[in-house]
């Protein structure tokens, strides 16, 4: 059997074209947010007056007989009952401060043993978190944390754990938040 | 019975009509002169009706014949069937795997070009770079996401006791610390709450 007459279709002449200009449309626009990765500032564009709010916890952690308890005035933090914060099984609110922060610019804060702590708002991260450093500092003496750098989401909280007092240890939990 | 066995199987050969031409005068000259040889005949004829009509019977008990209509109604209900040519749809599938091979080709194109595009920018985020640091937190990266393996016990050791996290779901991640004269460690911290369940959160422990 003859087969009838038939145009001859290729990709190569009729889909190659349209496909190859998809992708370098493609190209076009990923290339821009691409690259906002790697300079790791495209969240700085944002408004020139960013602020974020950090809230700062100070809790006591001491080690009671019996199955101890949290302050209820601590929240939902169940980060306490994990490892290496379960190692106390009571804790105590002892301060809660917000305090906000330009972008740029740092805040202190006088921990209850009288070293001060210093956060300073860096810069936002492009997954729309803060990149923060947090410093603790004591009167005529050497650093006890010099420098803590990190990124972190909004509302989950990070914490700075290990300083002596009354008894017990401190537990700076730090949250950010917009 | 006087028939041999050779003029059975040319008897019951004529009967299923079986007989070739060349054969026949032998077969009718025996009918013709043996009325065993037409007793015979007539059973199997007989016989062979009999097998036929039960088989039909049953056929049509069962509905076989009626598969075909059904088939063939079915087809037409479809809009009828369509008369395809081999040759035909040999040249079209070859076509085919041709069109396959060319979409396969620049589709590896595209996917190097993205990757060619893509990949030299996507820095990861900033590292630390700390001169002074004392441990490198975000190393070594475990396998498990945001569960802490630490001990019980803040650990007092002067290296960075960096757990497993995910830097995708990561709700903390740390990129320095530096703490001259006090050991400290470092642990990730399943959340649990929160938007991201998955995400951790981090403990700095720095010991006194």
């Amino acid at each position: 059997m003859t087969l009838p007459p038939r145009r001859r279709f290729s990709l190569l002449t009729t889909v190659a074209p349209p496909l190859l200009a998809l992708a370098a449309g493609a190209l076009v626009v990923a290339l821009p947010s691409s690259l906002a990765w790697g300079d790791g500032t495209a969240g700085a564009r944002g408004p020139a007056m960013m602020v974020v709010n950090a809230e700062i916890m100070v809790l006591h952690a001491t080690e009671t007989p019996g199955a101890g308890s949290i302050d209820p005035a601590i929240g939902n933090l169940p980060q306490l009952r994990k490892p290496p914060m379960s190692a106390f099984n009571t804790y105590r609110l002892l301060d809660k401060r917000t305090i906000p922060i330009e972008m740029g610019r740092s805040a202190t804060y006088t921990i209850a043993n009288g070293r001060v702590l210093q956060v300073s708002f860096v810069e936002p991260t492009a997954d729309h978190g803060f990149h923060v450093r947090a410093a603790i500092n004591q009167p005529g003496g050497n650093a006890y944390l010099k420098l803590l750098e990190l990124t972190a989401k909004a509302n989950e909280p990070f914490f700075v754990a290990g300083q002596l007092y009354n008894g017990g240890t401190l537990i700076l939990a730090i949250t950010l938040r917009r | 019975m006087s028939l041999s066995e050779t003029e059975l199987i040319y008897l019951m050969a004529f009967v299923d009509g079986q007989v070739d031409d060349d054969e026949l005068p032998e077969v009718t000259a025996l009918l013709e002169r043996s009325e065993e040889a037409r007793q015979i005949v007539a059973q199997h004829a007989a016989l062979g009706d009999w097998v036929r009509e039960s088989s039909d019977a049953r056929a049509a008990a069962a509905g076989a014949d009626r598969i075909a209509a059904h088939v063939l109604g079915e087809i037409d209900k479809l809009g009828g069937g369509e008369v395809i040519h081999l040759e035909r749809e040999r040249a079209k599938a070859a076509l085919n795997r041709q069109r396959v091979k060319e979409f396969s080709a620049l589709a590896a194109f595209a996917a190097v070009a993205a990757a060619f595009w893509l990949m030299p920018t996507r820095a990861p985020g900033p590292v630390a770079s700390l001169p002074s640091a004392t441990s490198s937190p975000r190393s070594p990266r475990g396998a498990v996401t945001g569960v802490a393996v630490a001990s019980t016990a803040p650990s007092s050791s002067g290296a960075a006791t960096a757990l497993a996290a995910d830097p995708e779901n990561a709700g903390v991640d740390v990129q320095s610390v530096e703490s001259p004269g006090y050991p400290f460690s470092i642990f990730y911290v399943p959340a649990a709450t929160g938007l991201n369940p998955h995400s951790s959160s981090v403990v700095v422990w720095i010991a006194e």
